[in-house]
């Protein structure tokens, strides 16, 4: 990933009627990033998403691709991005492949070969002649993808991608995407407010809230996971009482972990060998440990308000 | 651009509809053709006929008791004449031959208006009822080429339409009834309420070019309507609806000096060749002026609303 710009939202605002929708949003995505929008249910992920491809006006601000102005020269800005807004929908007379034929001849240089590398990309071969009225969600969901990389754009804006496909769907979707970013250098930005979803997918993760910006953040920093930091440990002992008094004699606060009955204690992870050496040498028979991250959910709702009551 | 009209007429074509309505005209030509077959009875006292014809007519035109509407009074003195010139000229009347056929077949291709209505209004709606109007506004052409190739494609189906209805005629009024007519004059009563001959030929050219110009006005009313309301239904029905009203609320409104303005009291430019215009002083020249205003008005309001449009939901 470099430090190169591909995409530049600057105060970016819609209002419709009295309703203010998006909020001042400034963000930049760097290339061979994959961004992710997340927010719950309004936030206004899509109404960002359709500013940025021109779909609606900009009541304020303005989006930036390659530094081209999407509302001054949108044909040319339009020509580095591939999105797919809320659900793919194709002309459902159409096969697949004419749908993607129909697209190919509204982008210069797109020929058939282009076509067919999609189709395989997508894996979906041995149906892209049916007609679309045929095919189920996930197949229309991959259908889109393939047009969205149809000509090979430098930016992929995706709404809610994963909506339909089943987990192997997802996880291959999700490889797809790393891959896209990794080798090809292509910034991709996803929204979703599944978040066990961006944790997988994302390096950076804008969060929105009724419009606005809450924060900005790497996945990592998220989640807090820096190796030497210190981490809640979880241990399963078959001697509860005892346990705890030798945490407590090694000067380890621990609390009951939320479900199980096990114990959790934060300390640095260079310290666990020691613990479960002394917890062994006082009789406790332990047959687990294991370190709990903090999740993005967890991360998110505390942001975003919504504390949860453990 | 021919790429993206390419991409449209590509999208109606692949629709069953589209050869649905296509094999109508057809259809409905080829039953005209037979309807009209089954009612041919040669009269050998043709001349008999219409010399009574004339005297009764005569003698209504006459009469100073009779009330007759001017236009009545205009239609009956026009068949006089022409039935004078068919006796002088040896021509029976009932005629048919491919020629006359197709210029009546002109009938039919007032259906397919309706039927290019049908198109106009959803080629646009359409769209956005679908949901694929996301993916083709967010493909690196500007909203303009866009609307600009869907409607250039309405007009080449509406030429399709009457090439369709021309051909179709010309060929199955040539089975039915032979070609030997070609040469032939047709006589009419010209806009000057005077007694004319033009070559057939130059009739049904003339006769098929005017309706393609009207069916015109119609289509990009539809397409206004389309691109503006964003319901294909709304679209087809206002259009026809207009189509069918059009008329007569021009003679209802004839008593109103602006009714000459309407654009209905413009759309047929065959009034200025037969029959005469609806108000008295109109000329070609001011139709014409007038359609082309009606023209670039609705496509302003079309490109205008589609290229400024809000596309969400
Ligand atoms: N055309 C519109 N007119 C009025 N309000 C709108 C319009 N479009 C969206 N909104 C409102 O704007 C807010 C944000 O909508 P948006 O679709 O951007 O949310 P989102 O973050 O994509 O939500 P979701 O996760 O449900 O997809 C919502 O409260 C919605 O009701
Ligand atoms: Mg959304």
């Amino acid at each position: 990933m470099s430090n190169e710009v591909a995409l530049e939202i600057k105060n970016l605002t819609k209002v419709i009627g009295r309703k203010t929708i998006v909020d001042d949003l400034s963000f930049a995505v760097r290339k061979g990033e994959v961004f992710g929008l997340l927010g719950p249910n309004g936030a206004g992920k899509t109404t960002t998403i359709r500013m940025i491809v021109g779909l609606i006006g900009i009541t304020k601000g303005s989006v930036l691709v390659h530094e081209v102005d999407v509302t001054k020269d949108f044909e040319s800005a339009m020509s580095h991005v591939g999105a797919i807004v809320e659900n793919p929908e194709m002309y459902k007379y159409l096969s697949g492949y004419q749908n993607l034929l129909h697209f190919a001849r509204m982008t210069p240089g797109v020929n058939r070969a282009r076509i067919d590398e999609v189709v395989e990309l997508v894996g979906l071969k041995s149906r892209i002649h049916d007609r679309v009225r045929k095919y189920s969600l996930g197949m229309r969901q991959r259908l889109g993808l393939a047009l969205a990389l149809l000509r090979d754009p430098s930016i992929l804006i995706l709404d809610e991608p994963t909506n339909g496909l089943d987990p192997a769907g997802i996880r291959e979707f999700r490889d797809h995407l790393r891959s896209l970013a990794a080798q090809r250098g292509m910034s991709v930005i996803v929204s979703s407010h599944l978040l066990a979803e961006m944790e997988l997918m994302c390096d950076r993760v804008a969060i929105i809230q009724d419009g606005k910006l809450v924060d900005i953040r790497s996945i990592n920093e998220m989640k807090g996971d820096a190796p030497t930091a210190a981490q809640t440990t979880r241990f399963k002992v078959d001697n509860h009482e005892l346990a705890m008094s030798t945490f407590a004699k090694a000067d380890l606060a621990c609390q009951p972990a939320p479900e199980s009955g096990e114990l959790d204690v934060v300390l640095d992870p260079l310290a666990v060998a020691d613990v479960v050496a002394a917890l062994v040498h006082a009789g406790v028979k332990v047959s687990g440990v294991r370190t709990v991250t903090r999740t993005l959910e967890e991360s998110f709702l505390e942001m975003t308000g919504e504390v949860r009551h453990a | 651009m021919l790429k993206l009209i390419q991409n449209e007429s590509i999208k109606i074509a692949l629709r069953l509809r589209t050869w649905i309505m296509a094999a109508l005209i057809v259809v409905i030509v080829v039953v005209a053709a037979i309807v009209i077959n089954a009612h041919l009875k040669p009269n050998a006292n043709w001349k008999q006929t219409l010399l009574s014809q004339n005297a009764q007519a005569e003698a209504t035109l006459s009469n100073p008791h009779v009330y007759l509407p001017p236009i009545d009074r205009v239609r009956l003195k026009g068949q006089v004449a022409i039935n004078t010139y068919d006796i002088a000229h040896n021509l029976p009347p009932g005629h048919q031959d491919a020629w006359v056929f197709t210029l009546g077949s002109l009938s039919v291709g007032q259906i397919g208006v309706v039927f290019v209505t049908v198109v106009a209004g959803d080629i646009v709606a359409g769209e956005f009822a679908s949901g694929t109007i996301k993916a083709l506004l967010t493909q690196p052409v500007n909203r303009t080429r866009i609307i600009l190739s869907k409607y250039v494609s309405v007009l080449l189906v509406t030429l399709a339409m009457f090439v369709l209805v021309l051909v179709s005629s010309v060929v199955i009024g040539g089975i039915f009834f032979g070609f030997k007519g070609v040469g032939e004059p047709l006589v009419f009563v010209n806009a000057k309420q005077m007694v004319t001959q033009m070559t057939t030929g130059s009739f049904i050219l003339l006769g098929y070019a005017f309706a393609l110009i009207s069916s015109v006005m119609i289509v990009t009313i539809a397409f206004m309507i389309s691109a503006v309301f964003r319901s294909s239904a709304l679209a087809i029905a206002l259009s026809i609806i207009t189509l069918f009203v059009g008329v007569s609320l021009v003679q209802l409104l004839s008593s109103f000096t602006w009714d000459k303005y309407i654009l209905f009291a413009n759309t047929d430019l065959m009034q200025y060749i037969t029959g005469g215009p609806p108000v008295a002083g109109m000329t070609m020249g001011f139709s014409i002026v007038v359609l082309a205003v009606y023209f670039i008005v609705l496509n302003a309001v079309s490109w205008r609303v589609f290229v400024q449009r809000d596309v969400s939901s």
